[in-house]
Formats: C-alpha cells, sequence, structure tokens
C-alpha cells in the first residue's frame, strides 16, 4: 500500500571488486534475461504529463526497447527505459511481486500491476500504457490517490469489538475464517474502482469496489462487534448502491480476487436486515 | 472539481443513514423487476378478460420501473450536488412525465382496448 516515488536507479556502475558490485541490487547486466540474438524491437507509446509545465497537454511518448535485452514483464521495461532511455519518467513501483500494488497502470487498455503484466513479444504492435482511468495525475503514470484512501479509512477498516475476551485472543472458527478468503488478499491497488464506470462519474461520494470489498471485509468477520454499525453507514443512495453489477472489478483484479461478489453480499445482508 | 475536504488523514464522510434510500428501494427495484416477468406473461394470457385488472397492474408496474430507471440515470449522471439547476429540473420533470404516463394509460385501459391488446394487434398487424 506504501508506496514511492520511482527513483532513478542506481547508474550503471563500473566493473569494480565483485564483493562491491553484490551491493548493487539494479546492476543493469543483473537485470537483463537475453533469449536470443537478434534484437527484438517493441514500441512502448507512454503517458506523459509534467505538473511543471501545466500549460503543456498530456502525450504519448514513444520509446523503443531491445526485449531480448529486458525482462519479461511490463515492470522491467519500464524500468529498462528510466534506466536506460529517459530517466524523467515517472511510475510508482515496490516489489516488483504484485503484493503492494504500487505498479497499478493502465496497460493495453486493462488496468493491472505492471509487475504481474507480460509484455506482449509481437513486436509490430505497440504497448500503450496510462495511468489509472479518471483520477487525478500526479506525473506520467502516478495518480492522486489521496480519496481513494480517505474512503478507506471511511470504512473503519479494523477490528471493533467492546466485549473481548476474558483472556487471550479472540477465537475464530475454521469456518468462520474461511468467510474472509478472497477478501483479506487485496492489497488496495486501487485497479478494480478506477475500472469502475459508477466510480468515475461519482468517485466523491460512491466508495467503489475496492473498499466496499473491504467494508465487507469487515461485516463478515465473526470477531467483530459493530455489523451493524458498519451496514447503517452504507444505507444510503450513493455510498453502496451506485454499484450497477457492471462486473469491471473482478474482471480487472490482477489479484483474481472478486469484489462484485462482496458487493452483492452486502447488498444481500442490507436487503434482509 | 475534487477538493480534499480536511485533512489527507480525515476519513470521507457519510450521509445520513436513511433505508428508503438503501436498501428498501433496492428490494423494492429487484423485486418489481423480477415481478414483471410473471406479470407480463399474466397479462398476455388474461387479455381480452372483461375485468382487466392484471392489465392495469402491468401498465402502473412498467410506469414505476421506468420511473427507477430513469430516476438512477439522473442520480448517476446530472445529480444535483454537480448540477444543482439542471439537476432537480430534470427530477421534477421524470416526476411530471411519470404522473402523465400515469393518467395516459388509466385512460387507455380504461377507456380503449388497454395496452396488452394493443400490443397483440400491433404484434400482429
Amino acid at each position: 500500500m506504501f508506496s514511492l516515488l520511482a527513483r532513478s536507479s542506481s547508474r550503471h556502475l563500473p566493473f569494480q571488486t565483485s564483493a562491491l558490485r553484490s551491493f548493487s541490487s539494479s546492476l543493469v547486466t543483473r537485470q537483463a534475461v537475453p533469449t536470443g540474438n537478434n534484437p527484438l524491437n517493441k514500441e512502448f507509446k507512454i503517458y506523459r504529463w509534467n505538473p511543471d509545465e501545466p500549460q503543456k497537454k498530456p502525450e504519448l511518448q514513444s520509446y523503443t526497447i531491445n526485449l531480448n535485452e529486458c525482462g519479461p514483464m511490463i515492470l522491467d521495461a519500464l524500468i529498462k527505459i528510466k534506466n536506460e532511455l529517459d530517466p524523467t519518467l515517472t511510475f510508482r513501483r515496490s516489489c516488483r511481486e504484485g503484493i503492494c500494488g504500487s505498479c497499478a497502470m493502465n496497460i493495453n487498455g486493462q488496468n493491472t500491476l505492471a509487475c504481474l503484466c507480460r509484455i506482449d513479444r509481437n513486436e509490430n504492435k505497440d504497448t500503450k500504457i496510462y495511468p489509472l482511468p479518471h483520477m487525478y495525475v500526479v506525473k506520467d503514470l502516478v495518480p492522486d490517490l489521496t480519496l481513494f484512501y480517505k474512503q478507506y479509512k471511511s470504512i473503519e477498516p479494523y477490528l471493533q469489538n467492546d466485549n473481548p475476551p476474558a483472556h487471550g485472543e479472540f477465537l475464530q472458527s475454521p469456518e468462520d475464517r474461511k468467510k474472509l478468503d478472497g477478501l483479506y488478499e487485496c492489497i488496495l491497488c486501487a485497479c478494480c474502482s478506477t475500472s469502475c464506470p459508477s466510480y468515475w462519474w461519482n468517485q466523491d461520494e460512491y466508495l467503489g469496489p475496492a473498499t466496499l470489498m473491504q467494508a465487507y471485509r469487515w461485516i463478515a468477520d465473526s470477531r467483530d462487534g459493530y455489523k451493524a454499525h458498519r451496514k447503517e453507514k452504507l444505507q444510503n443512495e450513493m455510498s453502496l448502491y451506485r454499484c450497477h453489477t457492471i462486473f469491471n472489478c473482478s474482471r480487472t483484479c490482477p489479484k483474481g480476487l472478486n469484489p462484485a461478489a462482496a458487493i452483492a453480499q452486502i447488498k444481500l445482508q442490507l436487503a434482509v436486515d | 472539481m475534487f477538493l480534499v475536504v480536511g485533512t489527507v488523514n480525515d476519513p470521507t464522510t457519510f450521509p445520513p443513514p436513511s433505508k428508503s434510500h438503501g436498501s428498501h428501494h433496492w428490494s423494492f427495484e429487484r423485486l418489481l423487476s423480477a415481478g414483471l416477468v410473471p406479470l407480463t406473461a399474466a397479462a398476455f394470457v388474461s387479455s381480452g378478460s372483461p375485468t382487466p385488472l392484471i392489465d392495469g397492474l402491468l401498465g402502473l408496474s412498467l410506469i414505476v420501473h421506468s420511473h427507477i430507471g430513469f430516476d438512477a440515470l439522473l442520480v448517476d449522471y446530472v445529480h444535483k450536488r454537480k448540477f444543482p439547476k439542471l439537476g432537480p429540473l430534470l427530477s421534477w420533470t421524470l416526476r411530471a412525465t411519470t404522473l402523465a404516463v400515469g393518467v395516459g394509460v388509466y385512460q387507455f385501459n380504461t377507456n380503449d382496448v388497454g395496452l396488452t391488446e394493443l400490443i397483440r394487434r400491433v404484434w400482429t398487424a
């Protein structure tokens, strides 16, 4: 969830002692995964916008790199472009293995994590990369997620119970624990929320699939004592019921989760309340 | 344009809870939609009967169903928080239209052949 602006990685060091070299984790020669001798040149068109030049319109900038000297994922290509072609290219990245959610972006029309998205190796087709749709852009591929995090905070995403057990921790049956599977794995990358047309038009009032799935994660938790309070908050026109079961959220989730099902569960529980 | 209300660390707030805008509205909408399926079939089976009660019920249900549908459009795209003048204007236009259609369907069903018979005639025309 915590993410940093991608800093320009360490410079290409001249070969020194191997002991010193081992401290440099992003040495270009270490990243490269050569798979053939012939260059496989692939064009990437990447959304660029610089807040320091607000009068200049956003544009797609084209970069061509040799895929045979690049890792297999889109994030590898972005890092290669930043290291070798254009250090001003800005994007968030951290874990490079789909657990931090920093590198969420729109790749060829689909919101996903750059680190989990393979590069299409067809060199006749370019790959277009945009920031998450319908969000304010901080710079290039970095969206402003302030409101997203404020909404997440609004559902009180922590255990609340006024009657804790006399001693020891809260106990939970395996069946109750199982209800949280498919919910707790969410990394809050915002791919689902920013793929939702309802969230595009009404994100100031509608919570969006990511936040609603986490709201359900706490409604479904057998240890939580504030279920009625949590459900009552959603009893209005905008927060929950702007979901029109479009299912873009479940389709795009890079973790394979199903926010639409969680929202349907909330609607069902509210209906029978 | 979206502005940060409070600091970036303050949670967003919720509108006051109201079941009639929340779960009751949703349940009513879904039950009505589901009910329209058997109701449509029943109206065609019973059309031509001397007491066109089901035909009238179908007309009423269709009007309420489409009113809720159009109202959802207005809430989605021309909400009054973004369109303080156009939003309420369209909402009242929708209400007036629904009422007018309701009166029209009532007149048509009591003084003329009724909805189902009309569709039957157009279908076979």
